[in-house]
């Protein structure tokens, strides 16, 4: 069994670090950046310090962001694999599920963890070698469990232990970054550091009459206007632009945050129009684009494409279906078989919401059963798709629902006129629909797009 | 699409072959329909080279047959690509995914 | 909103309540209300317990109105400031330009003499 081969498992539980999920609610805990360096990274680090070759992440919840973020670990030269759990597996359950991997020597069980304090400098195989079976630290909520048999050639002298830090509020958070930043030679961090308390990214414009101070940590793509004051103690993430004439010290400021003008950002986080203050906890959500917001990232040229034929392909169903429209419509309507339902989507949302209408027609009668053969239901919804607020096809809210379980992930994706999931037969619930929505999310293409437009206008499942 | 079964511990294993999608999910579906298969079963995905959300479809169906039966079913030996499909379609919400079958049969 | 006027200090000083909400859509209510209390006294205090939210316009007003008493020998003092309105002042400097008391009862009672604190 002990093939002297080190690997570490990593393993993530949705309902950790609640605090963490809530506040920045649009990505995964671990990939929560300290110092501009996302959670899992530390870890991934410690994992490479104390020898692993491997390293498996198992979640029991999605990780896509994660996943795109670590890859399979070849930027940092270790093999990064993924492994999928069950909310109510136990460490037994898991180890079972993992066996192959964890039988290939002693393996690092890593839970509950979203950050280890090392210091790059200590040599911590020399640590792991020395580790017996069970587990070797554990902090308030996390722990290190070391699995496997331990080698004989232990060495002797003090070994240096990794800790894990309390880290159970934004509080704490908080404070643990101005520590990171000021033990920066213990870490790896990211950016260019001609002195030790001074991090630069690439593309950082600091126009005139800008003042630097340090301890500064600052990211990618950053434009500072000028007569702003950043620092002392600012971490400052990528793509942040900081207006003129404003001061930003004692805080952090995360990716895609824009600060206005002649603004005062004093012990404070912020994320993108979130504010928090992480000594008490509140936070505020502006409404102000002028003087917080975040930045979107711009369109790509494959996602305009893809707008405009979705446009086009509306264009022609409107032309298509005019007639029958006209026709059917003050038909339904002298019925009673028109209704009309909005809601907000995403559902619960606050920022960026966008109401949906959508029309409900009972398949009651020949005119009923006509008008949803054609989908003239959907016929209002497509003017939408011309102004790019929907796609036309793509996630298509459920009807009935309004407390639809929409989880993170889906979030991101732009509702639309025709589900994905009306291409196929078997979903049978909303979760089900998800399966599909997602799936051709991420396979479909422009062209596939109107071949599964086709799909679900032929299926006849929907009527 | 090629199914393979085999007995490991009691509990029947059906690995399949090659790829999962609409045009082979009847294949896997009559394949299943024609024999009894109750009792706990585990499905060997190490070699499917691709999986589509029909196929994914059958796997959901079959995990909800299962489950109202009260029967375990488990996947097992899921390489990286379906892993993906799993993963991007929140699908490994419904199953029991083991990276070994011995671990899976519970030997 | 709610507006009385209070003698305890020695001085007339005005007394609002003021809503959950001042942003764009409701703060021309609270600019016009302002004007007739401005007119029974330039002593005011906002009590601003129930403030949940305020934006920018909203900020934009409390400082004219605040101007107002201050050309009339008054003051805007405001109490009970709830963490929200706090973290936006303090992002905007506008918190310096008030005195801020953690009552109603206090900030009545800082006017006592009638001098701008």
């Amino acid at each position: 069994m002990n093939t002297g081969s080190v690997q570490t498992l990593i393993v993530l539980r949705e309902e950790e670090h609640a605090w963490l999920q809530d506040l920045f609610r649009s990505r995964h805990p671990m990939m929560v950046t300290l110092c501009n360096k996302p959670f899992i990274e530390y870890l991934i680090d410690f994992a490479i310090l104390s020898g692993s070759e491997a390293l498996r992440i198992a979640s029991d919840s999605p990780i896509t962001d994660l996943e795109n973020y670590c890859g399979n670990g070849s930027r940092w030269g270790i093999t990064i694999d993924y492994a999928h759990i069950l909310p109510e597996d136990d460490r037994e359950r898991l180890l079972e599920k993992n066996r192959q991997f964890c039988s290939r020597g002693k393996t690092m069980l890593i839970e509950k963890t979203l950050f280890v304090a090392y210091d790059k400098k200590n040599d911590y195989r020399l640590w792991l070698r020395a580790c017996p079976e069970g587990v070797a630290v554990s902090g308030t909520s996390g722990s290190i469990t070391i699995l496997g048999n331990k080698q004989e050639n232990s060495i002797p002298g003090p070994i240096p232990e990794p800790s894990l830090p309390m880290l159970l509020t934004i509080g704490e958070y908080y404070r643990l970054a101005d520590d990171t930043l000021k033990n920066a030679d213990r870490y790896i961090l990211p950016g260019y550091s001609s002195e030790p308390d001074c991090f630069l990214g690439r593309n950082v414009v600091i126009q005139k009459g800008a003042e630097i101070r340090k301890p500064v940590m600052i990211g990618n793509n950053v434009q500072i206007s000028a007569g702003s004051i950043i620092g002392p103690g600012a971490i400052i993430g990528s793509n942040v632009i900081i207006d003129r004439e404003s001061v930003v010290s004692g805080s952090i400021l995360m990716d895609n945050t824009f600060i206005g003008e002649q603004l005062e950002v004093k012990g404070r986080i912020a994320d993108g129009s979130l504010l928090i203050d992480p000594e008490s906890g509140a936070t505020l959500q502006m409404e102000d684009p002028h003087l917080m917001s975040a930045i979107q990232p711009g369109a790509s040229t494959k996602q305009i494409i893809r707008r405009i034929i979705h446009a086009l392909a509306a264009l022609a169903l409107l032309i298509v279906l005019a007639l029958p429209f006209l026709i059917l419509r003050p038909l339904l309507g002298l019925r009673r078989n028109w209704h009309t339902k909005k809601r907000l989507f995403p559902p619960g949302a606050t920022a960026k919401k966008l109401t949906i209408e959508q029309v409900v027609i009972r398949p009651e009668g020949a005119y009923g059963r006509l008008a949803i053969a054609l989908s003239i239901d959907r016929y209002p919804s497509l003017f939408k798709v011309l102004g790019g607020k929907l796609r036309l096809i793509g996630h298509r809210p459920a009807v009935s629902s309004d407390t639809s379980t929409i989880s993170s992930g889906c979030i991101a994706m732009n509702p639309a006129v025709f589900g994905y999931a009306e291409t196929e037969e078997w979903p049978e619930n909303e979760r089900d629909e998800l399966m599909v929505d997602h799936y051709h999310l991420l396979h479909s293409g422009s062209l596939n797009d109107i071949g599964l437009l086709l799909k679900a206008l032929l299926n006849k499942k929907h009527m | 699409m090629n199914i393979a079964e085999s007995t490991i511990n009691g509990i029947k294993v059906l690995s399949l072959e090659g790829v999962l999608n609409a045009a082979s999910s009847p294949k896997f579906k009559a394949y299943l329909e024609t024999a009894d298969h109750s009792g706990p079963m585990i499905i060997n995905l190490e070699q499917v080279e691709f999986i589509d959300s029909s196929g994914l479809g059958l796997l959901v169906r079959l995990a909800r047959q299962k489950k109202s039966a009260n029967e375990a079913l488990k996947l097992a030996k899921m390489n990286d690509r379906v892993k993906r499909v799993f993963e991007i379609t929140q699908a490994h919400s419904l199953f029991d995914i083991y990276d070994d079958i011995q671990a899976a049969a519970g030997n | 909103m709610e507006f009385s006027v209070d003698t305890s200090a020695g001085v007339r000083v005005g007394v609002a309540i003021l809503p959950e909400r001042i942003d764009a859509a409701s703060c021309a209510e609270l600019q016009a209300a302002a004007a007739g209390w401005l007119k029974q006294t330039a002593n005011l205090v906002f009590d601003c317990s129930g403030l949940n939210f305020i934006d920018s316009s909203g900020l934009g007003v409390l400082v004219s109105i605040l101007r107002k008493t201050i050309e009339q020998d008054g003051d805007l003092k405001l109490a009970c400031l709830g963490m929200k309105a706090s973290m936006l002042m303090e992002l905007t400097k506008a918190k310096r330009l008030f005195s801020i008391h953690p009552d109603a009862v206090s900030a009545i009672a800082a006017f006592h003499g009638g001098v701008r604190q």
